[in-house]
């Protein structure tokens, strides 16, 4: 399989996945649109795998017995049949809940995530009872976290790896915005309580491809067309808010030979209405709501960095530009900040939940 | 099991952190005493007044209330069914000036005819719904808490009609 891996706050070590003295492992996990991250200690570091959530199914040509590819393997090599079973956040009917379940069994098996182990899953807060019932079926069935299972906000587990080393987000007051595929969240929280929550499935990572995708034909006179997956990467790979610069990509022709084109605009426009949107969501709904609702958590809330996670917060640049919107939206000085790795942040951040509660044996 | 990323457990996240989240003086009395006032404050009300005609009608308009729901005080002569109305204006007040001072504001808001006695004491009885907070007491309300207080007041009185 093709997942990234990756370590945080540590050395690697190589080896197995610490257990220390028979007790459960801590397990942080994403299950996102687009992508799934687990975290788990590997010696003194936390290393993080992740892959696109997606899963494909084909028939041995040998035994006849049907197969299973997941994350970037399926993607790649069978793009016709790909599934994405959580496309708006969380599995929507039995088939999409099915799949999410093998797909997870697969990828936390192929990683050796013990059974043996807390689990604290990342969710975002969508309102969608079915969707989530779904969700606690695949979690349910999935062979890890036999010695209990948990879940939090993904804004809230996002923003612990931002606010300190340890757990020093639940002891403050902040507004936490997470910048998904699927949605956009915020929420204030107070000493680990949300307050005044907001989830618009408007303004998304999502949206961003598609106008890519429609941006490029359009700076291309129609000359290119390109799917979703290349705007994703064209976005993952070019998009830079501080430092933008043109590229060039090459197709290839219908009528034989190939031709290459360069973007000036198409990705970096894309971002800068993201931002503008993101902005305006969050300064002329989501905080009149919680100045209507906590006026006092509200002014507290905003002396405090706003914690930006979430896929978008990757893009280079977009923090200090998300920052500098917003304080001219709201006419204030506000400062905003970002975990390390944003899009892997939700995951270790519900790592740390998981660690404690095996320190604490609460479990 | 539930998996509702919004119903977790805030006590049990607050219990596996390294912090100390100290008992408000009003819990520690709650615990101590096992109830909670044993008589009204003899403390009198300085500084909180009715809002001028003019401060109150824009806040009925402001909250959309029809200004013949505060007719006649006291106000509020019972308390809504909706919690969450009420929950909302009390948590403000603890926020304000802390759970001690939440409870003056509500003696002194009794005291000014806003509400009856009864009410207040059901309000107390709401109060332990809130977190609890430590703060600076009656002195942390400046006019436009009192104001703001006086518009949730309202709201709760159309609530109850």
């Amino acid at each position: 399989m093709t997942e990234k891996s990756d370590t945080d706050e540590g050395e690697q070590v190589e080896g197995e996945p610490a257990t220390d003295g028979g007790e459960p492992t801590p397990v942080g996990v994403k299950l996102g649109s687009t992508r799934t991250v687990v975290a788990l200690p590997q010696g003194n570091a936390v290393r993080t795998v992740d892959t696109l959530t997606c899963i494909a199914t084909y028939e041995d040509a040998l035994t006849g017995e049907e197969r299973v590819l997941y994350g970037e393997e399926a993607a790649t090599e069978y793009p016709d049949r790909v599934q994405y079973m959580l496309r708006s956040g969380l599995p929507e009917d039995a088939e999409n809940a099915a799949l999410a379940e093998t797909f997870f069994e697969e990828f936390v098996r192929n990683n050796d995530v013990p059974e043996d182990s807390v689990v604290v899953y990342a969710i975002p807060t969508l309102d969608n009872d079915e969707g989530l019932d779904n969700l606690s079926g695949v979690i349910e069935h999935s062979p890890v976290g036999e010695a209990t299972i948990r879940s939090y906000p993904e804004s809230l587990c996002g923003s612990v790896t931002a606010l300190g080393t340890g757990l020093d987000a639940i002891e403050q007051i902040f507004v936490g915005v997470n910048l998904g595929s699927t949605n956009l969240e915020a929420c204030a929280y107070r000493r680990g309580e949300q307050l005044s929550q907001f989830a618009t499935g408007a303004v998304t990572g999502n949206e961003v491809d598609r106008r890519i995708a429609n941006y490029v034909e359009d700076e291309t006179q129609g000359r290119v067309n390109i799917d979703l997956q290349t705007a994703r990467e064209y976005k993952e790979d070019h998009g830079d808010l501080a430092d933008y610069e043109s590229f060039t990509d090459i197709v290839q022709q219908p009528g034989g030979g190939t031709h290459e084109f360069t973007i000036e605009d198409s990705v970096v426009d894309a971002l800068d209405e993201y931002v503008d949107e993101a902005v305006d969501e969050i300064a002329n709904t989501f905080l009149p709501q919680l100045a209507n609702d906590h006026i006092k958590i509200y002014k507290r809330a905003l002396e405090a960095p706003v914690v930006l996670t979430g896929g978008m917060a990757e893009i280079p640049g977009l923090v200090e530009e998300f920052e500098e919107r917003l304080g001219e939206e709201l006419q204030r000085d506000v400062a905003c900040t970002a975990p390390s790795k944003p899009a892997t942040a939700a995951a270790r951040g519900a790592q740390r939940i998981a660690e404690r509660f095996v320190e604490n044996e609460a479990y | 099991m539930g998996l509702d990323p919004n119903e977790y457990d805030v006590e049990e996240l607050r219990s596996i952190t390294d912090a100390e989240f100290p008992e408000a003086g009003f819990e520690r009395r709650v615990k101590e005493y096992g109830f909670l006032w044993t008589e009204p404050s003899e403390f009198r009300a300085v500084g909180v007044e009715d809002p001028t005609p003019e401060q109150r009608r824009r806040l009925m308009e402001l909250e959309g209330v029809d200004p013949a729901a505060l007719s006649s005080k006291p106000y509020l002569e019972s308390v809504p069914d909706d919690g969450d109305a009420v929950l909302d204006w009390l948590e403000f007040l603890v926020t304000t000036g802390g759970n001690e001072g939440a409870l003056e504001a509500l003696e002194r808001y009794r005291n000014l005819g806003w509400l009856t006695e009864d009410v207040e004491s059901d309000l107390r009885g709401y109060m332990l719904g809130v977190g609890r907070e430590d703060g600076d007491g009656l002195d942390a309300f400046d006019t436009a808490d009192h104001l703001l207080s006086f518009a949730y007041l309202a709201r709760l009185a159309t609530l109850t009609e």
